[in-house]
């Protein structure tokens, strides 16, 4: 350890509350601090969090009473394309060799899985899996990502993507094709062998019109010319109707039967049908934000896709991806079509090495063990236990004057000691509940937990704080970053929602979701349980409520097992949540648990009707086709039937801060950037600010405190795709 | 010694209006009830509540014009036997003379015979005039409604009338229906129905229309059977007939308005004959389907997607605000619940399908409520809001009520205390404020509310902090215990659930049954915008007999020409207004309801209904008012505004609201929620029952009639004598 954070901070250096440690404000900081060369003099920052742990919609908890299991919000995967985050943990990784702590390298923490199965819903509630394995690239994270330098922005390279994406569109169809003569025929279908040839032809004809319009709207690119009347764009708008009026009517009958012209018929409906809706609203010249006030579903029928295109899973895995469900009921997918399309673009075109990317162990202990460990050697004081109660705006209302905030806990050892870490094989980890040991007030805390919600992260917590601290505007703070989610703002910031309309306009239109998820750890592997594609381990679209699925076999190894009795493996689960009718003021301490019940009996519908289809062998024996094999369910005490579920990890979530922040239409244009808040000492950070991306997820976040660090420090920090990413070239 | 029971009324909307009086005439009004209702404000009605507000007149400054202002637009349906009983009831206790505009009770009313619904064909929209059938006579009565047995053949019997009467069923009766789609129809008529077969050798669309109809008449007792082989029968004539339909029309009506009309018509009416059939209802009754959304339980019978987009099905959403959080993307009914207001309407109607109230429905209605309870001895306890309840010790029972007291009534005014009405033009009416004059803090609230505070005694967000005399604002009531001193024995709780938790939050923690209520029962903002026009209905371009016009754009998705208004706001008919209209619809909420702490949130979402109706007049009352527009644009003088205002500032001087309150929010009957909600007596607490339109009370929908109903039922748990409900036999029966 090269410093002593104590004593580095020099006097005249700016205070920086920031208020929440979810990823956002994590990255706020650390690039604050890469903004002034790591010179920890030059700032003092105090990170104001609530609870025990970092990390906000992706904290997640060792378990020490369970094994060390870990225990997290939800599934979370980085995708290929998010090129800031790979960007920082690469950066992050190297400087944390400076801390002492040497966990191994990321790329072992994170790991490519390049395909997915989307589960296709047919009539009489079939499930079709597809297999889809995006194409990959493989770029180095820094070539050609850095914004160009006259600021283009995104619209500019649209018509390369579309290009990229028609070649893509192509190339599938050309390898679904080939699957076509490798089925296995039967008897019955040797007599329909004619119409198999009919199905080769007629897919050979739509190949060559796809190269048609692959020409067609290259030859347009070239001349950067869009407009609906232009002889050209007639043509292939044409030549795009000709086709899918084609496709139309030599698959249509085929759809429900036969997998691959259904596939090929999505694919190309789908792709023709976004070209064509490009086109016909004119967003080459526009830009994507023009769509944001219709939802991509709807956007797409109103150019004329297909039922069975829209509720493909090539549409719905996006929403599930998402949850982009209204209420987070499922008969209402909402999302913004421009954000949506953008989304798409970026992921399929410009993803490095895989699409996706899990995490071998939690998130938290891979990207937030991190942070705390460097952030705190440069000198970032963390003061956890501290709940932002409310903002407090000058009389002049150009400034935040006062922030309230509760002290939780006393603390044994003062307030920015608190050791939050536990290490677990040699990992340094987060605990799943505070170390009541550190805490004055730890026993009755522990204690109390077992019968009542005293739970400190809660929102209805019946835990009442032990001090009320008032921050001052000049003295405690001189620039305050706010970083925690927008769910919350109504509860913290009624003075600023008063003082400006943008805030008010930007809390009435900005939706949040709550979600569910499941883990189970299971006493056989995934394949065992009939899972039949053992090179994936990723599904999703499959039936509500868990819609999608991620398997997790290596986290069983970082967990604490006893030898003899070790899970095989840790399944998790996701799904939207549908919203309370009304959602309780706090002090309503049941609620929580009133929801963990209500996910609970969803979870147990949903493993004794659903499962089977990914899982077949999970029904415990003939005659019980109705019940599931608790028995699967790893358990360290001996419980029988359903008891064994509720050894398991479920979760709702559903506190105003975990509620996951959706792009309902006509929300982007609501988003403020971070300096955008009217309050000249506030920024605001975090997934739910105006992005590049404006769609909840670890990248637009990483992005929000990028922004938010350049805005502070004034220097010139570079977002990829601030204003394109163009990879998809460099193949 | 016998002592009176006391009974402590929080909330004096309709059910608390129900309650009582059913409480006092089941006890024979022999004084064994001591009743007082808190009311927060100075007026009862709850949703139903309105205000009289006198307009300054700078034309006649010496006129009394009171205009009233509603919470929204408020009618009766012909079908609501139990309100219009017990509404009738009450008025045999009031001795009201010929001074009295309203001295019996069909002179508060106006019927209605039409409707127009809206649909919206490209780019334009189109009215549709439609006369609901009625049966003779007057609403109310004490027969029972039918059954659900005799809703079910009555509809197929008007299905054939429909196709016969209409001339493309005419044309059409005798063109045959494809034999492919008769196949499963032979396979079912194996066992029987012989005679069908020779009979009906041409199986022709008439025929088979016919056939349904005289299967389902001839059977009719079949239907209570789960599994009777008639059943597949007619879901088989169902299909075919339903394929014919499409086949023949599903292109031509693109095009042709009256064949979309005749198919969506026929397509929707055979969906729910063939569910009704399917789904066992006769048997089951209505709640068996309210785990299905209406759209959804037609669709997965038949319906096409025209025809769930058609105004026939959108009218029943609009009918109860069916959106969910007010968003028009979300529409979301119970398909029980929807049959029930359909076939009340379409086949329960007495003497006219609708009752526009003559004055705002407080003076119409709350008036003689209040002033017949009154009268039999009941006390109004008025600037009295429900803080809390407080629960006993052994967490069995309420102990105790907690009251803020808002104002008091100056010393002069007492003993009778505050009189909370005034005249006009021989109607007892509720002011739109609280008569100033009477309340020590009067001047107080005027002043602070012309500075812009939310000060408003109604208001969930309002600053106004209680009473002046500090020491009087806490009022605690409590429980009669063994000794005899205390307040009340028991409770009737009328406000509406999504005050609950703000009230309660104990009681419902305690009772898992309340918490389901709680989190499944949703409710919704509405919003009602009232015009004042200087040119008559037929001036502005409004081209049917029908007053009420619904399916129109959301959220301004129903109209209604109030114009018979003109005479009970005490205008003069010159220089007045010749028209008056309501707006109102369900109005999208937002993604967080804020903390009571943000007291200008009510004034922002005005605001955002100011903008609607802004853009409503600009761009769609011209479909329904063409006359309004003046080259192009919307002739805003077409607004009566004393004022003289330019533009669309003379918007400014009509009336604009969002309900926007928990209180105030409508009650829904989502998808599967009817299951969670609570009965009068399901409390969880010995001395505390339930009224109102969001418990589980058979009607389940937000309306009067649940009011009124629920009221009833209240009245018979706590009495124990069975007070019968109108409907228990079929339509409303509870499982």
């Amino acid at each position: 350890m090269e410093n002593n954070s104590a004593t580095a901070t020099k006097p005249s250096a700016k205070k920086i509350a920031v208020l929440g440690g979810g990823p956002a404000a994590m990255a706020a900081v650390y690039y604050m601090l890469a903004a002034n060369n790591w010179d920890k003099s030059k700032l003092d920052i105090t990170v104001y969090q609530l609870g025990w742990r970092l990390g906000g919609k992706c904290a997640s908890g060792r378990n020490l009473k369970a094994h060390a299991r870990v225990e997290e919000h939800g599934i979370h995967f980085w995708f290929g394309a998010y090129h800031n985050s790979f960007r920082w943990i690469d950066d992050c990784y190297a400087r944390l060799q400076q801390t002492g702590y040497k966990p191994k390298p990321w790329h072992e923490a994170l790991i490519p899985c390049p395909s997915y199965i989307g589960y296709e819903n047919l009539q009489m509630n079939r499930w079709d899996a597809w297999k889809i394995s995006p194409h990959t690239w493989n770029i180095p994270p820094e070539k050609n990502l850095v914004p160009d330098s006259q600021h283009k922005d995104f619209t500019y390279y649209l018509a390369d993507y579309v290009i990229a994406a028609l070649k893509l569109i192509i190339q599938t169809v050309e390898e679904e094709k080939n699957n076509l003569v490798k089925i296995p025929k039967t008897v019955a279908q040797h007599l329909v062998e004619w119409l198999e040839e009919d199905h080769q032809n007629n897919t050979d004809k739509v190949v060559t019109r796809l190269k048609s319009v692959h020409d067609q709207f290259t030859r347009l690119a070239e001349i950067n010319t869009f407009q609906k009347n232009h002889p050209l764009v007639t043509g292939l708008l044409n030549e795009t109707e000709t086709l899918l009026s084609f496709i139309g009517d030599v698959f249509s009958s085929y759809l429900e039967e036969h997998q691959i012209l259904r596939r090929i018929f999505v694919i190309v409906d789908l792709g023709l049908t976004i070209l064509n809706g490009l086109l016909t609203d004119n967003v080459f010249h526009q830009g994507l934000d023009s769509l944001n006030e219709i939802d991509f579903i709807q956007w797409l029928r109103s150019h004329g896709a297909s039922e069975v295109t829209l509720s493909n899973t090539l549409v719905t895995s996006y929403y599930d991806g998402a949850f982009a469900y209204r209420d987070g009921d499922k008969r209402f997918p909402n999302s913004e079509a421009g954000t949506t399309l953008k989304g798409i673009l970026v992921a399929l075109l410009t993803n490095d090495k895989s699409m996706f990317f899990k995490f071998r162990g939690s998130m938290a202990e891979v990207v937030f063990t991190p942070y705390y460990l460097l952030l705190k050697e440069f000198g970032v004081k963390f003061k956890f236990f501290h709940k932002v109660k409310e903002l407090h705006v000058s009389a002049d209302k150009k400034r935040i004057d006062r922030i309230d905030i509760e002290k939780q806990v006393t603390l044994k050892s003062g307030d920015d000691k608190y050791d939050p870490l536990v290490d677990v094989k040699g990992i340094k980890c987060w605990p799943s509940e505070p170390k009541y040991d550190l805490i004055v007030e730890g026993e009755e805390l522990e204690k109390r937990s077992q019968a009542e919600n005293v739970n400190l992260e809660s929102f209805w917590t019946a835990w009442t704080g032990k001090e009320t601290v008032t921050l001052q505007d000049g003295k405690d703070f001189d620039e305050v970053i706010f970083g925690i989610s927008v769910g919350s703002i109504p509860y913290l910031c009624t003075e600023l929602i008063e003082a400006n309309e943008n805030w008010r306009r930007m809390v009435g239109a900005i939706e949040t979701v709550p979600t569910q998820s499941l883990q189970l750890w299971t006493n056989r592997s995934a394949s065992d349980l009939g899972w039949a594609f053992p090179d994936v381990s990723i599904y999703t679209t499959y039936h509500e409520p868990l819609s999608t699925c991620c398997m997790n076999p290596d986290l069983v190894a970082l967990e604490d097992w006893p030898v003899n009795n070790t899970p095989k493996s840790v399944l998790f689960f996701t799904g939207v949540f549908r919203d309370a009718a009304q959602v309780p003021p706090p002090g309503f301490s049941v609620f929580p648990q009133y929801m963990y019940y209500r996910v609970a009996g969803q979870f147990i519908e949903f493993l004794v009707k659903h499962i089977e289809v990914p899982f077949p062998r999970v029904k415990p024996s003939r005659g019980l086709s109705q019940w599931f094999n608790w028995f699967l369910l790893h358990d360290s005490r001996p419980q029988m039937g359903i008891n064994r579920l509720y050894s398991q990890y479920m979760r709702a979530n559903i506190d105003p801060s975990e509620r996951y922040v959706l792009s309902v239409t006509g929300s982007s244009k609501y988003r403020l950037k971070t300096d955008e808040t009217g309050f000249e000492n506030l920024y605001i950070t975090g997934d739910w600010i105006a992005t590049p991306l404006n769609s909840g997820c670890f990248e637009g976040a990483m992005m929000a405190g990028i922004a938010t660090a350049r805005a502070i420090t004034k220097v010139p920090l570079t977002i990829i795709g601030e204003y394109a990413v163009k990879t998809h070239e460099s193949e | 010694m016998l002592h009176k029971t006391k009974v402590a009324v929080l909330g004096g909307g309709m059910g608390a209006m129900s309650a009582v009086y059913e409480l006092l005439k089941a006890d024979q009004f022999a004084g064994n009830y001591d009743i007082t209702i808190y009311q927060m404000g100075w007026r009862i009605g709850g949703k139903g509540a309105s205000g009289r507000e006198k307009v300054k007149n700078s034309v006649n400054p010496s006129e009394n014009n009171q205009r009233i202002l509603e919470h929204g637009l408020h009618a009766w349906f012909g079908w609501y036997s139990n309100a219009f009983n017990q509404f009738k009831d009450c008025y045999t206790h009031l001795d009201w003379g010929p001074e009295h505009r309203f001295n019996t009770w069909d002179k508060a009313f106006t019927p209605e015979d039409d409707v127009v619904v809206m649909e919206n064909i490209g780019n334009n929209w189109k009215g549709v005039p439609i006369t609901v059938p009625a049966i003779p006579g007057e609403p109310g009565g004490h027969e029972e409604l039918l059954t659900l047995a005799e809703y079910q053949q009555l509809l197929a019997q008007k299905l054939e009338e429909f196709f016969f009467h209409h001339p493309i069923g005419q044309k059409n009766a005798d063109t045959s229906i494809d034999k492919n789609t008769l196949e499963t129809f032979w396979e079912t008529l194996k066992d029987g129905v012989d005679w069908l077969k020779e009979k009906t050798l041409h199986f022709t669309a008439g025929v088979i229309i016919r056939t349904i109809n005289r299967l389902i008449l001839e059977n009719s007792s079949s239907f209570y059977q789960p599994d009777h082989p008639v059943k597949p029968q007619i879901i088989a004539l169902i299909d075919s007939f339903a394929n014919w339909l499409y086949t023949k029309f599903s292109e031509a009506m693109a095009n042709d308005w009256e064949t979309k009309k005749f198919f969506t018509l026929l397509d929707v009416g055979l969906a729910v004959t063939k569910g009704l059939i399917k789904d066992h209802v006769v048997h089951k009754g209505l709640n068996s389907i309210n785990n299905v959304d209406f759209k959804e339980w037609l669709k997965r019978h038949g319906a096409t997607d025209v025809t769930l987009n058609s105004f026939w099905v959108r009218t029943v959403y609009d009918s109860c605000f069916a959106y969910r959080k007010g968003i028009k993307e979300y529409p979301d009914l119970e398909a029980g619940v929807a049959l029930r207001i359909c076939f009340g309407i379409a086949f329960g109607s007495k003497g006219h399908w609708l009752w526009k109230m003559n004055a705002g429905m407080g003076d119409t209605i709350f008036s003689p409520y209040y002033t017949v309870l009154k009268k039999l001895g009941v006390r109004f306890e008025f600037f009295h809001k429900v803080k809390a309840l407080t629960l006993s010790a052994d967490k069995g029972s309420v102990s105790e009520i907690i009251l803020e007291r808002q104002a008091i009534v100056k010393p002069e005014y007492e003993p009778e205390g505050y009189q909370p009405t005034f005249n006009v033009g021989g109607v007892d009416c509720w002011p739109a404020a609280p008569l100033y004059d009477q309340l020590v803090e009067g001047e107080a609230m005027q002043q602070l509310a012309a500075a812009g505070k939310n000060v408003s005694l109604e208001s969930f967000w309002s600053e106004w902090p209680g009473c002046a005399d500090e020491s009087k604002r806490n009022v605690v009531l409590k429980k009669r215990g063994e000794e005899g001193t205390g307040d009340f024995d028991l409770i009737i709780l009328n406000i509406p659930i999504a005050a609950h938790i703000h009230i309660c939050p104990e009681l419902i923690q305690q009772n898992p049954h309340w918490l389901d209520s709680i989190v499944n029962v949703n409710t919704n903002q509405t919003f009602s915008t009232q015009l004042w026009l200087t040119k008559t209905c037929e001036q502005l371009g409004w081209k049917f007999k029908s007053s009420i016009m619904t399916a129109f754009w959301e959220p301004v998705d129903t109209f209604a020409d109030m114009s018979h208004l003109l005479q009970a706001e005490n205008w003069n008919l010159e220089t007045g207004p010749k028209q008056i209209t309501y707006l109102v619809g369900p109005f999208p909420e937002q993604p967080v309801i804020p903390p009571a702490g943000q007291h200008t949130f009510p004034d922002y979402m005005n605001a955002v209904v100011k903008d609607v109706s802004l853009d409503y007049l600009e761009k769609y009352i011209k479909w329904i008012f063409p006359g309004s527009e003046q080259g192009g644009q919307f002739a805003w003088t077409d607004l009566l505004d004393f004022g003289k205002g330019v533009g669309p500032e003379r918007f400014n001087a009509q009336y604009w609201r969002v309900n926007v309150d928990p209180w105030e929010r409508y009650t829904l009957s989502t998808k599967g929620s009817s299951a969670y909600r609570m009965r009068v007596d399901e409390s969880g607490y010995s001395n505390l029952f339930f009224t109102g339109d969001w418990t589980d009370n058979g009607v389940n929908a937000g309306c009067i009639e649940a009011c009124v109903v629920s009221g009833i039922r209240c009245a018979t748990a706590i009495t124990g004598t069975d007070i019968p409900v109108i409907g228990d036999n079929g339509l409303f029966q509870m499982q």
